[in-house]
Formats: C-alpha cells, structure tokens, sequence
C-alpha cells in the first residue's frame, strides 16, 4: 500500500495505491491521517489505483473526513473502480463522501 | 468439514490455517487462486474477496481460544458457496444489531460496518454452532 500526499494549490491530494485491506490499513492509516489531517485543507483523495477496500479502509476515510470536517475542511474522493465503488456505495459512504469521477471534478467540488 | 459439507456442492476447495492475522491473506489468495477457473466477474470476485476479508480478519481479530480457522468454498449452481469456521469460544457475529446507516459525517458510526457489508453483498448468511465449532455460511449469487 502506497500513499502520496501532495498539495494543489491549497488542496491536498492524497493518492492511494494497492490494497485497503486488513493487512495494509493498519499501515497506512498512521501515515494517511497524519499527512492530511494537520493541513486541516479541503482534501481530494484519489481512488484510481486502489484494488481493494473493505471495512477497515471505509472506517479510515470516514475518521479522517470527520476530522476534517472538525476543522472546516472537506473531504471528496474519484476515481473509484467499480469493485470499490460498489462497497463505497453499499456502506452509504458515498452518500456522506462524494465520489467523482475525475480529478478536476473532484478538485473543483472543493474550489480548487 | 470439507468441500462436499456444502449445500449443493460437488466438490470444492478446503484450507485449514493457523488462527494469526496472516490468515486473512493466506486464504484470499487460495479461494481466489481456486475460483480463477470460474472466471467470475470481477465485481462478483470482489464481493467474495470483501466477505472472506472480513470473515477470516473477525476470526483472526477477535475469536477467543481459536487454534486455527478453515476455510472450504465451492462454486456450482451460479453461486459460490463459503464456509468459516473457527474453534473458538461460541460467537454469533450475525445477532448483534447493525449500527445505524450512515447519515451525516459527525454522527456516523465508526466501526462496525464488516457484518452488515457481509449481509448486503452475500445472498444468505448463518451462523451454526456445531460441535464446539462456530460456522458461517455465506452464499454469494455469481451472475
């Protein structure tokens, strides 16, 4: 599992990479709340080349959006696969976490 | 058990593997290694991979006394057949309320959220208690 956490211009991207599974979440989620969190930045979250997410992965992306959201910040998400938007969308984290389809729609949700 | 202790199963696959968290990977990649010859959709190979992860990880995590956790999958009949079991303390994993759907991102539950993703994306799942054994059985529709 891969994480990249980049600034866009006052946004911060965070780019995930591999399997957000029971053994990689537990690494990764340490790094992913504590690059994006302390920005306290509208924060797009890029999707596209992860394989895999189950309920591990969901509790992550919804304790950093609530983090966020704590400091007036906004979380948003693209580039899904369909595997992993299915699971997004049948926990309803989709209905609380938008999910775009591309990055400019994402970055633009958030006024980047 | 073994494969043919499935409903409507021919034959199957069987794995039995030490109660650890490397459990968890060990037996994705051995009923995705066996369903590969069924050339399931890739959504469908999905939702098996999601209720094996959070079966095998609940194990893994949290079956009190469990030595080891098996593991039999059969597809026959347009739907893949599961079974995990465990030789821990009795534990039903089903009966215990769903939190609440998500609503809005302050009150949303965290945690939680692996048995009731297992119900909505298998066609059926049952627990058993069967001679000091704690079985799910979980059926997953392949088209």
């Amino acid at each position: 599992m891969d994480l990249v956490i980049t600034d866009m211009r006052g946004v911060t991207k965070a780019q995930l990479s591999g399997r957000l599974d029971t053994a990689n979440v537990n690494g990764v989620e340490t790094q992913f709340t504590a690059g994006v969190l302390p920005l306290a930045q509208h924060t797009v979250v890029d999707l596209s080349e992860v394989s895999f997410i189950a309920s591990l992965g969901i509790r992550m992306l919804l304790t950093t959006a609530r983090g966020l959201n704590g400091r007036g910040a906004k979380l948003v998400m693209f580039g899904a696969t369909p595997p992993v938007m299915e699971i997004l969308e049948t926990t309803a984290l989709s209905d609380m976490i938008p999910v775009f389809g591309s990055e400019d729609d994402a970055m633009a949700a958030v006024g980047g | 058990m073994t494969g043919a202790g499935l409903s409507g199963a021919t034959g199957g696959f069987f794995i039995r593997l030490s109660k650890d968290i490397s459990a968890v990977e060990d037996a994705r990649r051995a009923v995705m290694a066996y369903l590969e010859d069924y050339w399931l959709d890739p959504v469908v190979a999905n939702r098996v991979e999601v209720i094996l992860e959070e079966l095998v990880s609940n194990v893994a995590r949290h079956a009190r006394d469990a030595s080891h956790v098996t593991i039999a999958a059969d597809f026959s009949a347009g739907v893949v057949a599961m079974q995990i079991e465990d030789d821990g303390a009795a534990f039903n994993p089903l009966e215990k309320a769903d939190p609440p759907p998500f609503t809005d991102i302050t009150s949303a539950k965290l945690g939680g959220q692996g048995i009731p993703l297992i119900k909505r994306l298998s066609r059926s799942v049952r627990y058993d208690r069967i001679d000091d054994i704690n079985r799910i059985s979980v059926v997953v529709a392949a088209a």
